[in-house]
């Protein structure tokens, strides 16, 4: 075998590695606690270097590969682009089929139209998913409404994933006050200041920007100050679910991880308030996380069904 | 790999962006079902890479081949390009960025979808803070669909991708709809009095 398809092969190997070491954790997420977050997230930057490596070694013979193969295209998918098209919405249509219910149930949140933030164009900027974030995490005496779900919801997700100990729900949650891009003086702005009875949690969150200088750091020592005796708890929220560049621990948060805490919710009520939730977790899926397009499923092109759908599967097996 | 122009199977890739999506934001597509399918997929995929690079980093020495060599400092540091590593790959683009300018701002070259009708095309951005584009924007009223602002980016104009179009060609057009715009927007965020 040719070095560079020898390669390849073991490449391929260790992508297919990854993904049967991740196959777990779906489960793991929608049954309890997972034990190893720090494991698990080692082994999804595993498999996207698997990914990335394979890339470059298929690049590796440019002269020979483009030859054949580029004329085997020409005659295999150029001549009839149905072909692989027909075959593409026969699988995503039996995988849709083959959805749990619950998988169903947050398909059609994510099929709401129009998203919240798309038909004002400003789909990834980043002030006003914070402010819909805190609105969401501010617990709601409505009738009907979503209540403390949403908070109770990321504070147990915190609890399995925090490196330090988080207090349960019901003994966090007091007197919250949440506050949108709180101003700290010297030490920056918060994205998010939830203020719970004996913690402050800060959210910082990144849509495309990077993280300044020590800035989550900073949020620590502006807990110090504005909440005296109160614990920090530093979440960094980013598409990826990056981890921060500050020397202070923070939480990664990918947005994805937020549909999966939310999507539920939202499913789960006909309120205005359930609606705009679902609205806004419509603007994430399809501007931030890219895991659906714009409008209804039907309308998705089949790259954004399979991301959909592949989410759904790892989320609700 | 060193390509030049414009061929059939990125020409094809650009009119068909359901092909577009899967040869540039998916690794594995499970409906390829023989070794020859997806040997000539994985051919086509890296060669519509590698042409997009190609053409992307073309175009971005078009662009700087503009700035006057007194000018340097103050249009930026144009410092190596790098295409992008998005989650999605859906949206390559070469990026550069004037560092003089305040809130970072960057000059873009990309091949990406068009907004709306989804055709894949060549673009050259402004991407800076939002009080940069409103400034900018003010006075240079965008004119869609050429000239379109969104959220942070302003988008000069974009061409169309068209089989057999030579790259240094396709580049010097970029250049010509995005030179004017990448002036007027040093020198109204960064005149030549703050240097």
């Amino acid at each position: 075998m040719p070095a560079d398809l020898s390669r390849r092969a073991y490449v391929d190997a260790m992508v297919a590695y990854g993904r049967a070491l991740l196959a777990p954790r779906a489960a793991e997420r929608r049954n309890g606690p997972v034990a190893d977050v720090d494991c698990g997230r080692w082994l999804d930057r595993m498999v996207e270097y698997g990914r990335r490596l394979r890339r470059s070694v298929a690049a590796t013979p440019p002269g020979r590969q483009s030859g054949r193969g580029l004329d085997d295209f020409r005659r295999l998918f150029m001549k009839d682009p149905q072909w692989l098209r027909r075959r593409v919405e026969d699988g995503l249509a039996a995988r849709r089929a083959g959805l749990a219910s619950e998988a169903q149930q947050w398909l059609r949140v994510l099929e709401t139209t129009p998203d919240l933030l798309g038909p004002m164009e400003y789909v990834r900027y980043e002030p006003i998913y914070t402010r819909v974030l805190a609105w969401a995490l501010t617990p709601s005496v409505q009738p009907g409404g979503l209540g403390d779900a949403p908070l109770r919801a990321l504070l147990e997700w915190l609890a399995s994933a925090a490196p330090v100990r988080v207090p349960s729900a019901d003994e966090a949650i007091g007197a919250v006050t949440v506050v949108a891009e709180k101003g700290l003086g010297k030490f920056g702005r918060a994205d998010v200041w939830l203020e719970l009875r004996d913690v402050v949690i800060v959210i910082e969150a990144k849509v495309d920007a990077s993280e300044g200088h020590e800035q989550v750091s900073k949020y620590r020592r502006a807990v110090d100050r504005y909440a005296p005796g109160k614990e920090a708890l530093l979440v960094f929220l980013t598409p990826d679910g990056d981890d921060s560049t500050s020397d202070e621990v923070a939480v990664p948060l990918s947005f994805e991880e937020l549909l999966r805490l939310w999507l539920p919710l939202a499913a789960a009520g006909d309120s205005g308030e359930h609606t705009y939730l679902r609205h806004y977790l419509k603007s994430i899926a399809h501007h931030v996380s890219e895991l659906t397009g714009a409008g209804p499923y039907d309308a998705w092109t089949s790259y954004e069904r399979r991301r959909a759908l592949s989410f759904l599967e790892e989320s609700v097996p | 790999m060193s390509i030049d122009s414009v061929s059939d199977v990125f020409a094809f890739a650009c009119d068909h962006p359901d092909y577009w999506d899967m040869l540039v934001g998916e690794d594995d597509i499970p409906e390829l079902d023989t070794e020859e399918r997806k040997d000539a997929f994985a051919a086509a995929r890296e060669h519509v890479l590698a042409s997009t690079e190609c053409l992307l980093r073309t175009c971005l020495k078009a662009v700087q081949a503009r700035v006057p060599g007194n000018e340097r400092e103050r249009y930026g540091h144009l410092p190596g390009q790098r295409v992008n590593s998005a989650p999605t790959r859906r949206n390559l683009y070469v990026k550069t960025v004037f560092l003089r300018t305040p809130g970072e701002s960057a000059f873009y070259v990309s091949a990406e979808k068009a907004w709306k009708s989804g055709e894949i095309r060549l673009y050259a951005t402004i991407g800076s803070s939002l009080e940069n584009i409103a400034t900018f924007s003010r006075k240079h009223p965008p004119a869609p669909p050429l000239t379109t602002v969104e959220g942070n980016d302003y988008y000069f104009g974009h061409l169309e991708i068209r089989e057999g179009d030579s790259f240094a060609g396709l580049a010097e057009r970029l250049a010509d709809v995005a030179w004017p715009g990448v002036v007027n927007f040093v020198d109204l965020i960064a005149p030549a009095s703050r240097i």
